[in-house]
């Protein structure tokens, strides 16, 4: 039992590492959206921008998730 | 009517809008950070919208995979939440990932379509090259910086759709500007060289 519950700590742990490095690079492309959208504004801008933030949070839901998974 | 303005409507007849088009005539509503107070949008430019096929059957088919996969689990008669090993919650998780990492892809390359733009005012021609989490490089010349613009269709794509590149060469330091994959290139390279003639050129 002991190996394989080691197996699963082992992925969950690895899975929260890249979940957090998936977190800064939704960050990163918020980032970039804004700063797109600061030098060219088009009727989607606002969307663009909500759409970002959208994926930020999906991506903090997710962390949680596998965060709380027993 | 002005000489101009009479030009202007010769060259460019009608207003062409839309949200997510790869051609826009005249925009009504964008804006560039450095535009100055008389500057004019006459054209914006995006690569062809079929050039985003490929990202977009790729979504379809990476989202139907997990239904997919239920299916096929189904008609085994296998039920993979009664498999000891995996709980259902690691189940649920997996799927959130995937689907996270299936919007995140979708999502990257449309805002690499959408915010690749080419912008011919009645002043210059800019550049906007963007990259979702790699760089964004904006790059202009004076429109009587043209010296002459070439068109190229190659393909078979690029020809069933017409689409193609218009490289145009400049006085500039930046010796060539290249519009990739844009629609009618003929078209775009021909209204380029009259709104160049339009306004540097003095009126016969």
């Amino acid at each position: 039992m002991l190996p394989e519950n080691l197996l699963f700590i082992a992925i969950k742990l690895l899975l929260i590492v890249l979940l957090v490095i998936y977190l800064l690079i939704a960050i990163l492309i918020a980032r970039q959206i804004v700063l797109m959208n600061k030098a060219i504004r088009t009727k989607l801008s606002g969307l663009l921008n909500l759409v970002s933030f959208i994926h930020i949070l999906l991506v903090f839901v997710v962390l949680i998730v596998i965060l709380l998974t027993k | 009517m002005t000489h101009k303005a009479e030009s202007l409507h010769r060259i460019l007849p009608k207003k062409k809008n839309g949200i997510i088009s790869s051609v826009v005539v005249l925009p009504d509503k964008m804006r560039f950070e450095t535009q100055n107070p008389n500057e004019k949008v006459y054209l914006m430019l995006r690569r062809h919208f079929i050039r985003n096929l490929g990202w977009i059957i790729s979504f379809i088919i990476l989202s139907i995979i997990p239904f997919f996969l239920s299916f096929i689990f189904n008609r085994l008669n296998v039920d993979i939440y009664q498999v000891e090993e995996l709980k259902q919650s690691y189940i649920l998780a997996a799927i959130m990932v995937w689907y996270l990492l299936i919007f995140t892809f979708t999502f990257m390359r449309f805002l690499d379509w959408y915010f690749n733009i080419y912008v011919v005012t009645n002043e210059r021609l800019i550049d906007f090259d963007f990259s979702p989490f790699a760089y964004h490089k904006i790059s202009e010349t004076g429109l009587d910086c043209i010296v002459d613009a070439t068109q190229e269709n190659i393909g078979f794509l690029p020809m069933l759709f017409n689409y193609g590149d218009v490289y145009i060469q400049t006085a500039g330091e930046k010796r060539e500007f290249d519009f990739t994959a844009v629609p009618k290139p003929a078209w775009v390279r021909d209204k380029i060289m009259d709104l160049r003639d339009m306004i540097y050129k003095k009126p016969k």
